[in-house]
């Protein structure tokens, strides 16, 4: 199989965006505040040239290109698992009691679908290919749910999330959703191969333009008050609360005896 | 590849849904304490709920027998048709109290050092509770037993989240004061 112009084409608007992306990581600070995203972005960039040389110097049907552009592949998608647990511990850190009880929560849930992706794995049929392809997908599905289960904690208790991080968390779950449809199709369509890789770089292009929007600004410097509550606001707090919750209580009581 | 597909539709359209709430109704970060406190005392509801009995009394069935003997066909129809605006403006009423005893208890834990397990998973159990006896009762006919108990059970778990808000904030208090 050779190597198409829309290949080359996609390849090389791949390539500029995620140089762009690379450079906005730099220029914004992100790597201050995002260490493990910004390593992924550059891995990322990294890893497109590493498959990029390997298929155009030793032929799109070579078993070395095929291994060199997996194994670079295997490098980004750890650096993306560890990007999507840096987003987590980011936005739940300040937040002690629900990080506490959110950790366990996230870790469960990606240690569940990792279990599942794995015996996803081992029946798998069809060579090394599929063997790749299942697991991707099963992978790309807990990176998912896991941003998923992000957002929905961060929502619940209204936990503010930075432009920033919901950005690249936006970007990283629509990214790995998509995928996950097309390694479906992959497998069940031989022939959607061509496709499937056109698919895969624009949808990716389309991710790193939602990068580029959240990386345009400088990342604010990190303020000093965490909102945790003192234990000074606690004290008026906690009493004034307290008592309309037990005037509301006793009025409620009143009208069921009645 | 159709359920992939269906469900990757679901799945994004919630990353998007959760992504644009969490935008919108975020809190500001560099909130001041007492901004913070003004905020919260803020989501201390008005209580609809003391309406209860009145709304109660306006669902006995002895109102409807009583109108069956002495009021005309049209007269009814106005009636029943006045007495589900009421209990409607109730409901609404009543989701409104929960809603923000739950954002409280929601905004209480996200500040507090140390959150209960058993309260939280409480909660969102008490929330998922409340939504849908709510809306079965929306949909419910009026004047029946099973519309009162279904009322008498969704005005119960207001005042059952009121209580665990309540515990929350007593748990909070007693491991801050805890010494380290």
């Amino acid at each position: 199989m050779q190597l198409t112009t829309l290949d080359y084409a996609l390849w090389a608007l791949s390539t500029a965006l995620q140089v762009g992306v690379c450079i906005l990581v730099v220029r914004s600070r992100s790597y201050r505040s995002l260490p493990l995203f910004s390593a992924y972005t550059w891995l990322n960039l990294i890893g497109l040239s590493v498959g990029w040389w390997a298929y155009l110097r030793l032929g799109y049907s070579s078993r070395i290109s095929f291994n060199i552009a997996w194994a670079a592949f295997g490098i980004v998608l750890a650096a993306r698992g560890l990007a999507v647990a840096e987003l987590c511990r980011r936005v739940l850190r300040s937040y002690d009691g629900v990080w506490a009880l959110a950790w366990r929560l996230l870790v469960g849930v990606a240690m569940l679908l990792l279990v599942y992706a794995g015996l996803a794995v081992f029946g798998v049929r069809g060579g090394i290919t599929a063997f790749l392809l299942t697991a991707e997908h099963g992978l790309e599905l807990a990176a998912a749910l896991v941003l998923l289960l992000l957002l929905a904690i961060s929502n619940y208790y209204h936990i503010r999330v930075p432009t920033l991080e919901g950005m690249v968390a936006l970007g990283l779950g629509v990214w790995s959703l998509l995928q996950v449809v097309n390694n479906v199709a992959l497998l069940l369509w031989p022939d959607y191969y061509a496709w499937g890789s056109a698919v895969k770089m624009v949808s990716f292009q389309l991710v790193l333009l939602i990068w580029i929007a959240a990386l345009r600004k400088p990342v604010p410097q990190e303020g000093q008050a965490l909102p945790v509550l003192s234990q000074r606001a606690y004290d008026e707090l906690a009493p004034q609360t307290n008592l309309r919750l037990r005037l509301l209580n006793e009025r409620l009581l009143e009208i069921f005896k009645t | 590849m159709i359920e992939t597909v269906i469900l990757v539709g679901v799945l994004l359209a919630l990353l998007f849904f959760l992504y644009a709430r969490a935008r919108r109704e975020q809190m500001p970060a560099q909130d001041s304490q007492a901004t913070k406190a003004e905020t919260a005392t803020e989501l201390l509801p008005p209580s609809h709920v003391c309406y209860y009995a009145q709304i109660r009394q306006a669902l006995a069935r002895a109102d409807r027998e009583y109108l069956a003997h002495r009021a005309t066909p049209a007269v009814r129809r106005r009636w029943e048709a006045d007495r589900r605006t009421v209990v409607r403006g109730f409901l609404a009423g009543l989701k409104e109290d929960y809603v923000r005893l739950e954002r409280l208890g929601r905004t209480v834990a996200s500040l507090s050092p140390e959150l209960s397990h058993e309260l939280e998973r409480e909660r969102l159990w008490l929330g998922v509770r409340f939504r849908f006896w709510y809306g079965v009762l929306w949909v419910a006919p009026l004047g029946s037993r099973w519309t009162l108990r279904l009322l008498d059970r969704t005005t119960n778990l207001v005042g059952s989240i009121a209580d665990r808000t309540a515990a929350a904030m007593t748990a909070i208090g007693e491991a801050t004061n805890r010494p380290a």
